[in-house]
This record gives C-alpha cells, structure tokens and sequence, in this order.
C-alpha cells in the first residue's frame, strides 16, 4: 500500500493507530537502566493517543505549546520538507547511530536516508550501553551490532565505514565477527577500525580472506586492528587505494607483511604498535607513497630494513635494532627512543650519518647515557 | 560588475528580490559555487544568486566576511597580534551567536550553505540542527523540524520493529 500523501498542516502530535502503542509496549526493557532520551521518546510515543496533558509532561520546550507556536510550525511546516534529500541525508548522517536509527522512523525521507547511512560508530557509548556493568555490555553490545549489520546487510546498504570497539565482548565466537566482517566489507568499503579485547589476541584470526574480493580490496584506504591474528597471504586483492595501516597488540610476522606490503603500492602511513611477532621488519621499494613508519614496542624486532624511497618521518620506540635505510633522501625526520636501555646517543652517533643523511630533526630519548663526542 | 575599491577587487551578488550587494572578491570565493563562476571568467556582471532572498543572503555574506581568512597589510597585522587558537575561539564564539535565529531562517540558511558550497556554514547549521533534535522523542523531533510523520500506521510499526534496537 503507499504512504498517503502529504498534506500541507502540521499535525501536533496526531492521534496515531493502537499498533504504534503496542510496538512501543512490546519495546521490552532488557535492562532497567535506561537513557533519559530514550524514556522520553517512549513517553513522547505514548502520547500519541492525543494527551494533551502529557505532551506538556515531555518537555518543557512545548510546556507552553500555543497558538503562536503551532502558526509558526504552519508557516514553517514545509520548510524542512523542502530541504533537498541530499541535505537531509547530510544531517541524518551526523547523528549517532542510535538516534540515526530512531529517526529512521520520523518520515520516509527519514527512511530513505537512513537507507544510505553508511558511516557505522559501533561502540558501548553510541550504542547507549556505556551505563551498564563492564562484564554485562557484551551481551547487549553483540546483540546490537548483530542486529545492525544485519539490517544493513538485508536491505542492502553499503557500508563505507566500520568502526567497530569490541573490548567488552571478551570470549565472543569467531563465526560472529566473521559473518559481519563478510557481511560488511565489500566493494565500495573504505576504513575499518576493529578493536578486539586483549584477550583476543591470539585467538581470533581476522578473516584476510574478506580483502580477496577485488572490490573490498580496490576500496578500502584505511585499515586499523587491534588485538587479534593477522595473517596475510598471497591471495589478497590488490589494496590500490589504501593509505593507512595501524597494527596494535596484533600478531603477525614477517611474511604476512610482506604479503601485505606487496599489494598496498599506495600506502603513506604504516603504524605498528606491540606487535611482538615481527623480527624483522623490511618495507619494500615498492611501497612509493609511504611517508610516515611508525614502530613502538615491538620488542623481538631486531632488523628495520627500509627500502621507501619517499620515507619522511621515522619513529622508532623500542630496544634498538639494526636499521637500514637504503634510500633515505628524502628522510627529514626521525626520532628514536629507547626508555630501558642506554645507548641511543651512541647508535646515533654511529648508526645516524648512514641511514639519514638528510635529516632536518632529531629527536632522541633514552635513559642517561655518558658520552664525550661531538654530536653530528 | 567586478569592480576594485582601495586595491581589492569587488564583486556584485544580486539575490532575486533585486538587492545587489558588493563584496569583496575574497569573501565571496568563500563560496565554492561562487569561486569556481569567477575562476571560469564567468563573474564579469552581477552574479545572480537564485533561490536565496536578500535577507538569507546578507546573513550568508556576514558569515562569509567573519570567515575570510586575514592575509593581506591588515590581516597580518591582525595574525602577529592575535594567537590563533585565539582566532578560533572568538570564531567559536560568534558562530554561536550567528546561528541563533528562528528555524525558519535556519532551514534557509542551509539550503543556501550548500548551493553556495560553503562548508563552514554547512557543517554550522547542520550541526545545530542536529544538537536540536538530538535525545528528543519522534513526535518532538517532528515537531522541530516541522515535518509531518507520513508513514501508514503498520509501515511505522514494521520500521520500528526493524530499529527496535534503537528504542532498547
């Protein structure tokens, strides 16, 4: 059946069919702490039975709810109507996904542009879960991005952001993180951001396999994970529009980035935070574009080589390992700290003039350290 | 017409309701829309700006004038004596001041943000839209946008059971 048509009055809170009582009532609290917002959207809900009364109960901004007020809705009823579905989308898309959704049933322009919301915030805070006992959000948190994926997912909508915070959910099954990852990562995606909890770490192995599709893999320009298993192969897709990688607490090694490297052509940012089963690091000539290798903490490192010919910032944090820097021209800045060993003034002074030659700033930090040189 | 006045070129804007207002060429290349008509040559008479009343489009060219970036002798002095972090909070600050109008005005002034192509004010009144409806019921979001819930009951019923979610 269609929707009826518009008409051109505002209708204050019109009397609306039993059915939207009962979806409100079947609405069960599955907790009993609950946002203010949301009480108020049921008690606002509830008065779509044309209380008066209690429509003043709501919120004071329609306390004093008069003529004036409801001539002045007229006049402006078809004001935001109006607004092109481009802008609407625009707005729409700034509200946190949980008021997104709910607006989703303030009209069909609504609707339609909740069909197109396509940037995912998926967290215990957007989700409003932030008030409920740490040990009992996973349950709330697994269920609600489930659902919301596979919403998305039913009716079709591209997701081109998946920020998803997953520390709550410790001990949460592969096969669910898999199916959204599936469900969610295609072509047309572009940033993805999954933090699982520490405990992870070891246990669950991001499934690459989603970055075989070409599409996903020809789309997507910024990848960040943390706490779990990465291990790519030689079947990834082509990554030809990723700028960005972050690794944090990841475990990985050497040959998966090396299958990772030799895909990503257009990467500019490299970040690698704990990731201790690297030991040897070798960023190839082929990675062009990469400007900026960020290396903390990786405490089995022991060989840096860096074949990037437009590498310009350099942070290493960890023990000091052997670096290579095969073509470092354009290497303007660089900073080594090493807090538990002493020795980074004199791995600069020795190791430095060979691997930068060019540097503009120098920025080391270590612990005390008696050295009697002239420094560069 | 482009004109020059004390070393700075002008440009004409002409809303609809016949109001001409001359500004400077940097303030109006605020505007994307704008800036791309004069860098095609096509600015030589008055730029006729359609769908937007004098009334929207002087509150437009006030936004725009605060925002111009200060180069040039008087700008820099401006720079060397106001810290930046400075600049932006008094921005801040007027920008608050700006966007108190009615809705009516608000609609307006974003329908007007974006054919003109001017993010500042796009992001600005987006955003306060969106602080407005923000943690409200939906009949009071209706209500502040003025728009009419159009869904037949049981289409409603159907959406909010797929974004019952949102209401847990």
């Amino acid at each position: 059946m269609s929707p009826p048509r518009r008409r051109r009055h505002l209708c204050f809170f019109p009397s609306r069919s039993v059915a939207i009582l009962d979806a409100v009532h079947t609405t069960r609290h599955r907790h009993r702490h609950r946002c203010c917002w949301l009480r108020k959207r049921h008690t606002a809900a509830a008065n779509t039975s044309g209380s008066k009364a209690s429509s003043a109960q709501i919120n004071h901004h329609h306390a004093g709810t008069d003529i004036p007020q409801v001539a002045e809705n007229m006049k402006q009823q078809t004001l935001f109507d109006k607004l092109p579905e481009d802008i609407l989308h625009r707005i729409h898309s700034l509200l946190p996904i949980q008021d997104a959704a709910c607006a989703a049933c303030v009209s069909h322009a609504f609707l339609r542009s909740w069909r197109c919301y396509s940037k995912l915030i998926l967290n215990d805070c957007a989700l409003g879960l932030n008030h409920i006992e740490f040990e009992e959000r996973k349950i709330y948190l697994i269920d609600k991005v489930d659902k919301i994926l596979k919403n998305h997912h039913d009716k079709g909508v591209k997701v081109e952001t998946l920020n998803l915070i997953l520390t709550p959910c410790t001990n949460i099954k592969a096969s669910y993180l898999d199916r959204w990852l599936r469900r969610t990562v295609k072509s047309g995606f572009k940033d993805l951001y999954l933090e699982m909890p520490l405990s992870m770490k070891k246990i669950y192995k991001f499934p690459c396999s989603v970055l075989s599709d070409e599409g996903a893999a020809s789309s997507i320009q910024f990848l960040k994970i943390g706490s779990c298993t990465f291990h790519p192969t030689s079947t990834l897709g082509s990554l030809a529009r990723l700028k960005t990688v972050r690794l944090s607490f990841v475990h990985t090694t050497e040959e998966g980035l090396e299958h990772l490297f030799s895909k990503s052509s257009t990467l500019e940012e490299l970040r690698i935070f704990a990731c201790h089963g690297i030991i040897c690091l070798k960023i190839p000539c082929t990675m062009q574009h990469l400007k900026i290798l960020d290396v903390q903490l990786c405490n089995m490192l022991r060989v840096v080589e860096i074949d990037a010919p437009n590498l310009c910032y350099f942070n290493y944090d960890s023990a000091l390992p052997e670096i290579y820097v095969r073509n470092c021209s354009q290497l303007k800045h660089v900073q080594l700290s090493s807090a538990r060993s002493s020795g980074v003034l004199f791995y600069a002074r020795t190791s430095l003039p060979s691997i930068a030659r060019n540097v503009e700033s120098l920025i080391l930090v270590g612990r005390s350290e008696v050295c009697a040189f002239t420094i560069l | 017409m482009a004109t020059r006045e004390a070393g700075k070129k002008m440009i004409m804007l002409k809303s609809p309701d016949g109001m001409e207002f001359e500004v400077e060429e940097a303030v109006a290349m605020e505007s994307q829309t704008i800036r791309k008509m004069i860098e095609d040559d096509c600015a030589d008479t008055a730029i006729l700006i359609p769908n937007i009343n004098s009334k929207i489009l002087s509150r437009v060219i006030e936004y725009c004038n605060k925002h111009v970036p200060t180069t040039g002798a008087t700008g820099a002095a401006a720079s060397d004596t106001v810290a930046p972090a400075a600049l932006a909070e008094d921005l801040k600050i007027w920008d608050a001041e700006f966007i108190k109008v009615n809705r009516a005005t608000r609609f307006d002034l974003i329908q007007a943000a974006s054919y003109l192509n001017i993010k500042g004010l796009l992001d600005l009144t987006s955003q306060t839209t969106i602080d407005t409806i923000s943690d409200n019921s939906l009949e009071e979001i209706r209500s502040f946008l003025s728009t009419k819930n159009d869904y037949l009951p049981e289409e409603e019923q159907t959406i909010r059971r797929e974004n019952q979610w949102a209401f847990q």
